[in-house]
């Protein structure tokens, strides 16, 4: 039995859902502190999802295994060198994906997208995404 | 805050971390290694001037804590020295969150001690080198 779990259909129409126990969402709760409550993390879900300035997508290792992944960034807020984004990391090898992580972050431009490093594709850029 | 404050917060961060009783956890689902507070501040909000590193910086611009994303996958490709740290952390305290058992956290300390060094350092690099102007860093501190 899930503790958090909610559905969301990505830019491209595909379905992903969020199902996390407890830990997990208590987890997230602490380490991310922008994150409130359930409702708010559904709304910084969806409108990751929904409408990314940038999605990456590679492989990469978890716990001894390969998993394919899927991060959908967003631009939020920019001032000067810096970018208000959420990121929201989304295990692709099931049907429906599922939620691995969310959160929201300032960073300097040049340092948000780490997946470039590791050979990660871009799969979708908003036209006007300084990402 | 002033610039030279936060470097020195920056600078402290071993201290800081011995005062506010940061724990070391890795999270094998993420791939994310964190040095935090047990509770980090509601105010706090995670900010990254670093390649590795990234802060969790409250709003009256201390620092809370420090994560590294592909902690494994790629941090500890590079950086091997910190291997027997990773490697300490078997004590499981969720489905996928890892920490330092009681009986090693001593023989741990070093490593953490090297990485806040490595924090500082960057930092100071990035500054004397212009790749991080004066003004990120003062907005990095604004909490």
């Amino acid at each position: 039995m899930s503790y958090y779990s909610d559905k969301f259909i990505d830019y491209s129409k595909r379905e992903i859902e969020v199902k996390w126990t407890k830990d997990t969402w208590d987890n997230h709760l602490n380490k991310h502190p922008e994150l409130t409550d359930m409702k708010q993390a559904s709304v910084l879900i969806n409108e990751t999802l929904s409408d990314p300035s940038l999605v990456m997508e590679g492989d990469t290792i978890r716990n001894g295994k390969e998993e394919k992944i899927r991060c959908y960034y967003k631009e939020h807020k920019r001032h000067q060198d810096w970018v208000t984004y959420s990121k929201v990391v989304v295990g692709y090898n099931a049907d429906p994906s599922y939620i691995k992580s969310v959160w929201k972050k300032e960073a300097v431009h040049y340092l948000i997208v780490q997946e470039r490093k590791y050979n990660f594709k871009e799969i979708w850029k908003k036209t006007n995404s300084y990402l | 805050m002033e610039k030279n404050k936060f470097l020195s917060l920056i600078a402290n961060i071993s201290e800081t971390a011995k005062n506010d009783n940061w724990q070391a956890q890795y999270d094998s689902d993420l791939d994310c290694f964190y040095w935090t507070k047990i509770k980090i501040s509601k105010n706090s909000t995670l900010k990254q001037f670093l390649d590795d590193f990234s802060l969790y910086i409250n709003n009256k611009g201390a620092i809370e804590g420090l994560v590294i994303e592909y902690a494994k996958y790629n941090f500890l490709g590079h950086h091997k020295e910190f291997e027997p740290l990773f490697g300490a952390m078997t004590e499981k305290i969720d489905n996928a969150v890892y920490i330092v058992p009681k009986n090693k956290e001593d023989k741990i300390q070093h490593y953490l001690e090297n990485i806040a060094d490595k924090v500082a350092k960057e930092t100071l690099d990035a500054i004397s080198s212009n790749k991080l102007s004066k003004n990120s860093l003062l907005a990095a501190a604004r909490g």
